[in-house]
């Protein structure tokens, strides 16, 4: 028994040197996350912004446990590989991608690291490949994809001003998202008696050279969802307001911005949506068996811009916008 | 052993009681918490399903309420379609709650179909496919509820149907279908939600169509609703958890309000009191042990010590002791145990010194009764010697008186001068045998030791006793074995004890005799002069040069070298019981030690002994060795009264003395011998008297006489002399003391000198 009182002292002693283990495993806190953001467009400024200011409201505070690696908006679609690559040498635990291409991309980068991807917004992830099931997206990524509500923009744009016979459609082909916004709007077309006149832009020199040669042919300028022209709305805004031409966004805040109106997500909230998911992802939620969520549309009237146009937009339908920019 | 004993169970007993206490509270604290915990949760959870109940409930009615207002005021139903539309239109744009409207007929056509973010086009022929629900409603005439479906975007919705009754004619004008969007309520479920708890809405089928995280709804995940209130379920992780169920039902339709809390998270404070108790386990624990281990230390090692010291005792140490300074039980029990190992040390001793004069006492006994035996066994063989010595000395008495009246005869028929030398030679014949006669008797009452009349040495020559010794030694040994002697006429004298000398060579002989007893042999006497030997023992005395040497030899089984040096230790015998006393060579040894003499044996096993005895010489003669040398007798004259109650001797004793000269009267009767002398005691000049008569002795006779006249010389004649010594004799006043058979020239010798002093 001797043996026994010296096997005793021997698990006494096993029992004492584990126990500071167990004892930090008992007193653990949340460990610190990095967090990379690959935002492809200025207008996502907000959607970023929402994202960063979500995860408040989830106990992840920056500098504390959580840290965003953001380097700034990306201007050219070209660039978000090369930012992809530095954002992954960070070894980042949760990316964060704003707008299809920057998903895609993102996609392709995790393909072996399997670092989680939360994208947000892609206007239709299964079309743009990114994923097959929006219930169980599978693999390191899920999101949040838009409402398919392009025509709903493109009638509230004609409600809003009536007259509207023809509407020019600037677009990138190359992106997904804006092509299939295309599609749909020329589908309809002939169901609102509307001429649809395309614009394929591909870079921002293009737009630049379309701005400035910009041709009166017709009575509205429908923006569709393109990171690339939507980062632009601003450009294309003040076009319209010289021209007098009607000029639909297809985010919430692009009345904002000085379109007419704004009929789409927020950007600010579906960050704050995206960093929810993000907060689930870090808490141990496969981000393959995590549904992609929709964002909701909203509507934003430029009263402004209205009269400036001298359209008169009716009480009832005022009454619908959720926004009204007056100043 | 111990330490798994004692030691073992201390330590056990002292964690036992350091944590047993604590592990009961504790026990006791986490079953009374997690009871308690349990409860709270339950009353926690139910009020929160309750809470949640009421929200959706309010969330549904709150849409129910608004819809019907807008249907029921600023006459909705009389409106045209366009204005209607509008109406709906701000109502789905503000109140983003509602996902679509459709407006109908009783008969089924669309008027109006809104959606909130799909756009819808206008066709005038579109009729509502739900025929059924239209039924319902057209039946009850109030608002209807329909299934929870789910949209594209995965979000579940709730139909609601209000029938638009004209205040006029009371029958429905119109249904306006709404759908609400249950992912509002997934805010106030959010909202709701305290933390830890989670609170989710489950559809009749089992939908889960609201819970806090939106991605369990979009999942289309289910959930089987608990048959009771509260109690202990399984989440959607399958973990064990705390469950409260609230049923919410609106009109004909009910949802499941579920609220749960994780087992893990309700008895968080028992989990932490257990974890806290741990701790303090821990140290108690480590605290229970080192103090086990000093605490039985103390109490162990002076009981190991103590063993220690058994076990040396045990092996036989009494010496050792416990060493304890300790002032309590440890020391009282050491001191106790000193104690008693001294006072078995002490018994021990005693024991040992009884054993051992036991041992000694049952040695002393049986070397007591060796030697009684031995004595016994003397005492027997004096008995049996004494039996013969008196028979010899009987014998002798009358052969003594024949041979002394033979002997007698002879000498005076001797003086015949008529003889012619024939005669003569033949007389001279007789006397010689009369004096072997003689001598033979003188032999017997020797062997018998009747005849120790002398003591002190005198100077004596060994030839002649060995002579005699082996002469009767042949008589009693067996034919096989031959006997031989050697002797010297040459030899020295010797100063000594002829007796004992006779003993020692008989014992010798003896011995000789039975080392050949078996197989037959030699026995060789040698007597011979010589000087100290070259290797003398230790006791010779070296102011002497010349010895006598006396040897035993025989060719018999020889003594084993072991034995020699015990051969002459008293009671040392290799004879078996009865055979032997043990006592001869130790006997002889002393005799030749007094006679300030050695012996020398020399002996080989199987070949045989010899036995040298070495004694100092002298050159004077010897004494005790009667001779015939013829002297004539001296005559005398004088009256001599002569008693003997033999009659031969008394004549022959008669013819003998007048032949000297002497006038004799003689007597056979001692009485009227007496009688005769006291009536004239100057008649005589001279008594002499047999020793041995029968109604007097010689002795009681001659006092009578001497009392009668003092001074009368009184020879005394006797052939056997146990009843007389020399110092009877001389104080009884007798003169002389002649041995029979006497000669005649001895008895003149006698009387001359009696007579002359």
């Amino acid at each position: 028994m001797k043996q026994s009182f010296f096997f005793l002292v021997i698990k006494l002693s096993i029992y004492l040197l584990i126990t500071p283990f167990l004892a930090s495993y008992v007193f653990a806190g949340t460990s610190h996350s990095s967090i990379a953001i690959l935002a492809y467009g200025a207008h996502n400024l907000p959607t970023v912004q929402g994202f960063i200011d979500g995860f408040k409201g989830l106990d992840y505070y920056e500098k504390e446990n959580v840290a965003f690696i953001f380097n700034g908006t990306i201007k050219n679609k070209r660039d978000i590989e090369s930012e992809m690559k530095k954002l992954i040498k960070q070894k980042p635990d949760l990316i964060f991608a704003c707008t299809t291409p920057a998903t895609r991309i993102a996609q392709k980068a995790t393909q072996k690291n399997k670092i989680p991807v939360i994208f947000a917004p892609v206007q239709d992830p299964v079309n743009a490949n990114i994923l097959k099931n929006l219930k169980q997206p599978g693999g390191n990524i899920t999101g949040i994809r838009l409402t398919d509500s392009t025509v709903k923009q493109l009638e509230w744009m004609l409600r809003l001003a009536p007259k509207t016979q023809s509407i020019l459609l600037p677009y990138n082909p190359d992106d997904k998202s804006s092509d299939l916004s295309y599609q749909k709007i020329k589908k309809v077309a002939k169901l609102f008696k509307l001429e649809v006149v395309s614009k394929e832009l591909r870079s921002h020199k293009d737009i630049d050279t379309f701005l400035e040669n910009f041709p009166k042919q017709t009575d509205g300028i429908f923006l569709p969802r393109d990171g690339m022209i939507m980062a632009r709305v601003k450009d294309f805004a003040k076009i319209a307001r010289t021209q007098k031409l009607a000029i639909s966004g297809t985010r919430f805040e692009m009345a904002e911005q000085g379109a007419l109106l704004g009929f789409g997500f927020s950007g600010y909230e579906l960050g704050k949506q995206a960093a929810r998911m993000a907060g689930q992802v870090l808490r141990g939620a496969n981000p393959g068996k995590l549904p992609v969520e929709t964002a909701e549309d909203y509507l934003s009237i430029n009263l402004k811009a209205a009269q400036k146009m001298g359209l008169k937009i009716p009480e009832h339908i005022l009454r619908q916008a959720h926004i009204i920019i007056r100043e | 052993m111990i330490q798994k004993s004692i030691r073992f169970k201390l330590i056990l007993t002292c964690i036992a009681l350091a944590t047993i206490p604590i592990l009961i509270i504790s026990a006791i604290l986490s079953s009374q918490s997690s009871s308690a915990l349990k409860d709270s949760a339950s009353q926690q959870l139910e009020v929160e399903a309750d809470r949640v109940a009421i929200a959706v409930g309010n969330y549904i009615r709150e849409l129910q309420n608004i819809l019907t207002l807008t249907a029921k005021t600023r006459s909705f139903i009389s409106l045209p379609t366009p204005q209607k539309k509008q109406i709906l239109e701000e109502l789905l744009s503000y109140e983003n709650r509602f996902d679509d409207f459709k407006l109908i007929t009783p008969e089924g056509k669309v008027l109006i179909h809104l959606n909130r973010v799909h756009f819808i086009p206008q066709n005038q022929d579109a009729h509502y496919s739900d025929l059924e629900e239209i039924g319902s409603v057209m039946k009850s005439q109030t608002t209807h509820f329909g299934d929870i479906s789910f949209n594209s975007n995965g979000e579940p919705r709730l139909v609601m149907t209000i029938p638009l009754i004209s205040i006029y004619t009371g029958q429905i004008k119109f249904i306006l279908f709404s759908t609400i969007r249950l992912k509002k309520v997934w805010d106030i479920l959010a909202e709701l939600s305290q933390s830890d708890n989670t609170v989710m809405l489950v559809d009749s089928a089992g939908n889960i169509v609201g819970h806090p995280d939106p991605s369990i709804p979009l999942s289309r995940r289910q959930f089987l609703v608990p048959p009771f209130k509260t109690g202990v379920g399984v989440t959607l992780k399958g973990e064990p958890a705390i469950l409260a169920t609230k049923t919410l039902v609106y009109e004909d339709r009910q949802l499941t309000i579920i609220s749960y809390k994780t087992l893990d998270k309700a008895l968080e404070l028992s989990h932490r009191i257990l974890r806290i108790n741990l701790w303090i386990i821990i140290p108690a624990l480590l605290v229970a042990i080192a103090l086990a281990i000093i605490i039985i230390g103390n109490i162990i090692k002076p009981l190991q010590h103590l063993i220690h010291i058994t076990d040396k005792i045990q092996q036989g140490d009494l010496t050792q002791r416990v060493e304890s300074y300790r002032d309590d039980e440890f020391g009282k029990l050491g001191e106790s145990f000193n104690k008693m190992t001294i006072k078995l040390q002490k018994s021990i001793k005693n024991l040992e010194i009884e054993i051992q004069e036991k041992a000694q006492e049952i040695a002393d006994r049986k070397k007591s009764e060796k030697e009684k035996a031995i004595l016994e066994s003397k005492l027997r063989h004096s008995h049996k010697m004494e039996a013969i010595g008196t028979m010899a000395g009987g014998i002798s008495h009358d052969f003594n008186n024949i041979l002394a009246i033979i002997l007698g005869y002879a000498e005076v028929a001797s003086e015949n001068a008529d003889l012619n030398e024939s005669n003569k030679n033949e007389i001279v014949q007789i006397i010689k045998a009369a004096d072997r006669a003689k001598q033979l008797v003188q032999q017997i009452l020797r062997f018998s030791r009747m005849s120790e009349l002398k003591k002190d040495y005198e100077p004596i020559r060994l030839g002649e006793i060995v002579k005699e010794v082996l002469s009767f030694q042949r008589s009693i040994t067996s034919s096989t074995i031959e006997i031989r002697h050697n002797i010297d006429a040459t030899s020295y004298l010797i100063n000594g004890d002829p007796t004992q000398i006779h003993q020692i060579l008989l014992n010798l002989c003896n011995n000789a005799v039975h080392a050949l007893e078996k197989t037959g042999g030699l026995l060789e006497v040698s007597l011979y002069n010589c000087s100290t030997p070259k290797f003398p023992p230790p006791e010779y005395n070296p102011s002497i040069r010349e010895y006598v040497c006396l040897t035993v030899k025989d060719n018999g089984m020889g003594i084993k070298k072991e034995h020699l040096g015990n051969i002459f230790d008293p009671y040392f015998t290799t004879r078996k019981m009865g055979k032997g006393s043990g006592m001869g060579l130790a006997v002889t040894h002393g005799i030749v030690k007094s006679h300030e003499g050695f012996i020398i044996v020399e002996s080989t096993p199987n070949v045989g002994s010899i036995f040298k005895l070495y004694f100092p010489a002298i050159t004077q003669k010897a004494i005790g060795s009667p001779s015939l040398a013829q002297e004539t007798p001296k005559t005398g004259f004088g009256n001599v009264l002569f008693l003997d109650d033999e009659s031969l001797i008394v004549t022959m004793g008669k013819v003998t003395l007048e032949r000297l000269g002497y006038s004799i009267t003689t007597f056979t009767d001692a009485t009227k011998a007496l009688k005769e002398f006291q009536s004239a005691p100057e008649k005589f000049d001279l008594v002499i008297t047999d020793q041995n008569m029968p109604k007097m002795r010689g002795t009681e006779f001659s006092q009578a006489i001497l009392k009668i006249r003092p001074n009368i010389p009184i020879i005394l004649c006797t052939g056997y002399s146990e009843t007389v010594t020399q110092e009877e004799i001389e104080k009884i006043g007798i003169k002389e003391y002649v041995l029979k058979p006497f000669t005649r020239q001895t008895i003149a010798d006698a009387l001359h000198r009696v007579l002359q002093s």
